[in-house]
């Protein structure tokens, strides 16, 4: 009796350890997959065959348009005539970390929707698939804009295909510019500055202020903002001089005087520095703030679904720059496109998924016209019948001012310019919300940057990047 | 002297016996390999690295250059300041206040049940839905704290509750309001130890409630004083999700603490940010930081060996 007690006691000992280790190695899911996801499949088990059908699995990191595309992948899934199913799959929190996960465990999926950071980081292990090996001469050309040397086409290879982008507006409140008598949006700093001191010393009593940004987060506000001003008044981008190929913030010191005054009492919305971008966004709607700078691609959503706002008060108009001289244009950033797993068991079938689902007119032009993002593609542009929200509102189109920029070193490689320190956008914190000297601040921030990039040189990690006869104008 | 040998049987079964015990304790020994011992050593190793994590360069040895950057750091020695402020703040304000409400509501009453609870209740919230819900009532242009303030004229114009001059205190009230039912359960547990011959003996003597409290229950109370300030010390200096959800150390690093400063450099604070990750330096704060903690706990733990003394 009592040796089987001690028996069945070793055997519930090595059960409860298997348990709590099996426990401890975790779902290969990850927590955070969303449950957009036709089965229960393990994520990225790429070329899985469910019954007799081919399972091909996408990733995404986008909630926005999640229902949009699971819609277009059942259709699909339907009417596919080639015993193929896609497996959707959300990931919103912590895409990257995903992502590591899984090429280090080798269950990626087959199609991810792209993130740069995720694709400069395996661009060069020949992770990614180059599209040129599929693309027939008819895809070739239908895209062949939308080729940009050094960013989706590195070594005659085509690793993605951007169809959507975003840059940043100057977002304004009609009714209250209208209110203190301005006629049209400011075009430079200084009439920026003061058109917000007008709103604020005239319209504060009434709870409404000149100017909001969502400071919480320097470097989402000044991505959207302070780099796009900067990229077409000197042609510098995120501090990089392409021609001298460095790093310079010199020429960020008269922007900043302004950004200073800008966040100030005078003008800004009371607690800027604490304030996320939605409870901005719902103080606009409420009509207590006179203008802010956000993307082209959001915002139209935003005040159609998330907090309503009649379409009529609003607009959006080129973010003012210090001087008002266009000297570069200001980058587009690509908000759709896809990168297919060059390690899938089934490349070929994910191309044709990618080809017929993500590339076909009838979603491009239902995405651009849903609102879901701003096509970057004229004939696209041309055959989408925009909603009111889109349509009047000439600037949340691309324009002339608009290009693609090249990459910086840190943007094409980030572990090639480890910086020492706190990065721009923090410095710059100490500049508008401290008390920090801004000609050696900015002085020490391009030594540091500098150092970290010749390191990364030195290092074999990082490249020389210098573009001896770079045109901002026409990058 | 004469060595008692033991017989055949009784080595066996003691075998068997250690051999029992060690499988139960086994589970629990991989657990704690796999689960503590095994960052722990992990995190030391890359102290002595540069790397970027998964998918990017080898890691390259970069010897004592990442402890060398944390010493000139200066944001990391403001955050381990501020990390001072956050965790001393907290635990003056938090541990008198638990236990008055212990003493409080420590009786077996329907109504003292119920305050309990609801004392106790923001301890098991999401801090997620903490963050925003004091973002609601403390922010600076319709907070609701701002417009009872206002409405009792104890101030004239606005606090701005979240930025640099007052965000510091804001961390601490939100902190406090989160942690002082986990303390008041703990003091209750406590109370309920002090020995009620001893508290008889003082009312039979004539003490009255403020001596008995003061002479009798705090000093029986003080070995789970000890390990009660000892915790909330820890965990002060290890809090990180109050302060990423209010204002992800911010604004201009006015609430950056030490703990969230390591974290940093390993994922975003937000999830509109994006990390250029730096395991290497990362490791290295994380393991001064540690240090700093430690020294911490040993100091108190040497102040506090009067507490165990029990009259």
């Amino acid at each position: 009796m009592m040796k089987r007690k001690k028996f069945l006691s070793l055997v519930l000992a090595v059960m409860i350890a298997i348990t709590a280790l099996a426990g401890c190695s975790g779902a290969k899911d990850g927590g955070d997959t969303t449950g957009t996801s036709n089965n229960d499949s393990n994520a990225g088990t790429s070329g899985n065959t469910e019954g007799e059908k081919t399972v091909i699995t996408i990733w995404s990191k986008d909630r926005h348009d999640a229902k949009y595309i699971q819609e277009k992948i059942d259709a699909y899934n339907e009417s596919n005539t080639d015993n193929v199913k896609v497996d959707y799959q959300l990931y919103t929190d912590n895409f990257q970390q995903a992502v590591d996960l899984a090429v280090l465990s080798d269950e990626l999926p087959d199609i991810l929707k792209l993130q740069d950071q995720v694709y400069n980081q395996y661009v060069n292990q020949g992770q990614w698939l180059d599209l040129y090996e599929y693309m027939d001469a008819d895809m070739k050309e239908y895209f062949k804009d939308e080729v940009y040397s050094g960013i989706n086409e590195i070594d005659g290879k085509l690793y993605y295909i951007p169809t959507c982008g975003t840059t940043g507006r100057l977002i304004y409140n009609k009714e209250i510019f209208a209110r203190v008598g301005i006629e049209n949006p400011p075009a430079t700093m200084a009439e920026m500055v003061e058109d917000a001191k007008l709103i604020t010393s005239t319209l504060s009593g009434e709870g409404i202020y000149g100017y909001a940004q969502h400071m919480k987060s320097a470097s989402s506000a000044l991505e959207r903002s302070l780099d796009l001003q900067m990229e077409r008044e000197t042609g510098i981008k995120k501090g990089f001089d392409f021609k001298k190929g460095e790093y310079d913030f010199s020429g960020y010191e008269e922007l900043l005087g302004y950004w200073t005054e800008l966040l100030s009492e005078d003008c800004a919305f009371p607690g800027c520095e604490s304030l996320d971008i939605d409870p901005l966004r719902t103080q606009f709607a409420n009509g207590k703030i006179g203008m802010y700078i956000s993307w082209t691609h959001s915002e139209p959503g935003v005040y159609r679904d998330q907090f309503p706002m009649d379409s009529e008060k609003w607009d959006a108009a080129p973010i003012p720059t210090a001087s008002g001289v266009e000297a570069g244009k200001q980058n587009i950033t690509f908000t759709s496109a896809y990168l297919i797993n060059a390690q899938s068991k089934n490349t070929e079938l994910a191309f044709k998924v990618y080809k017929e689902i993500f590339t076909s007119e009838d979603f491009l032009v239902g995405y651009h016209e849903g609102g879901y993002g701003v096509s970057i593609i004229p004939d696209i542009v041309a055959k989408a019948k925009l909603n009111d929200e889109i349509r009047d509102k000439k600037w949340l189109q691309m324009q002339d001012i608009d290009d693609v920029l090249p990459l910086t070193p840190q943007e094409a490689n980030g572990q090639a310019v480890i910086v020492e320190g706190e990065d721009y956008y923090k410095t710059f914190e100490t500049i508008y919300y401290g008390n920090a000297d801004m000609t050696s601040t900015l002085q020490d921030l391009a030594e540091r940057y500098n150092k970290a990039y010749k390191q990364g040189i030195e290092d074999g990690i990082g490249k020389e990047f210098k573009i001896e006869n770079y045109d901002p104008m026409n990058p | 002297m004469k060595k008692v040998e033991m017989s055949k049987g009784y080595r066996k079964k003691s075998i068997k016996r250690q051999l029992e015990a060690y499988s139960f304790l086994l589970p629990n020994l991989i657990l704690f390999i796999l689960c503590s011992i095994y960052p722990v050593i992990w995190t030391l190793k890359y102290v002595f690295y540069q790397y970027g994590g998964i998918g990017t360069a080898a890691p390259k040895w970069v010897g004592l250059n990442n402890l060398i950057r944390v010493f000139h750091d200066e944001v990391y020695w403001l955050s381990v300041r501020n990390t001072f402020v956050y965790g001393f703040g907290k635990v003056l304000i938090i541990i008198p206040l638990a236990f008055f409400l212990a003493l409080l509501l420590s009786r077996q009453t329907r109504w003292n049940g119920m305050a309990q609870s609801m004392v106790f209740l923001p301890t098991i919230m999401s801090s997620a839905v903490m963050g925003l819900v004091f973002y609601l009532l403390f922010n600076a242009y319709n907070g609701e704290i701002n417009q009872y303030l206002m409405n009792l004229h104890i101030i004239d114009a606005p606090i701005n509750w979240l930025g640099k001059k007052h965000a510091m205190k804001t961390l601490v009230i939100t902190a406090i309001w989160g942690g002082v039912g986990n303390y008041m359960v703990y003091f209750i547990a406590g109370l309920q130890q002090v020995a009620k011959d001893a508290l008889e003996s003082a009312r039979i003597d004539g003490a009255g409630a403020v001596k008995t409290l003061w002479y009798v229950t705090i000093p029986m109370m003080g070995p789970i004083l000890k390990i009660i300030l000892m915790l909330s010390i820890t965990s002060a200096f290890n809090d990180i999700t109050n302060v990423m959800v209010l204002t992800e150390g911010g604004p201009n690093n006015a609430t950056m603490v030490m703990a969230l400063y390591g974290y940093k450099y390993f994922f975003p604070i937000s999830a509109s940010e994006s990390v250029i990750s730096q395991y290497g330096y990362g490791a290295a704060v994380s393991v001064i930081s540690a240090v700093i903690a430690g020294l911490v706990t040993v100091l108190y733990l040497r102040a506090s060996k009067k507490l165990d003394d029990i009259y």
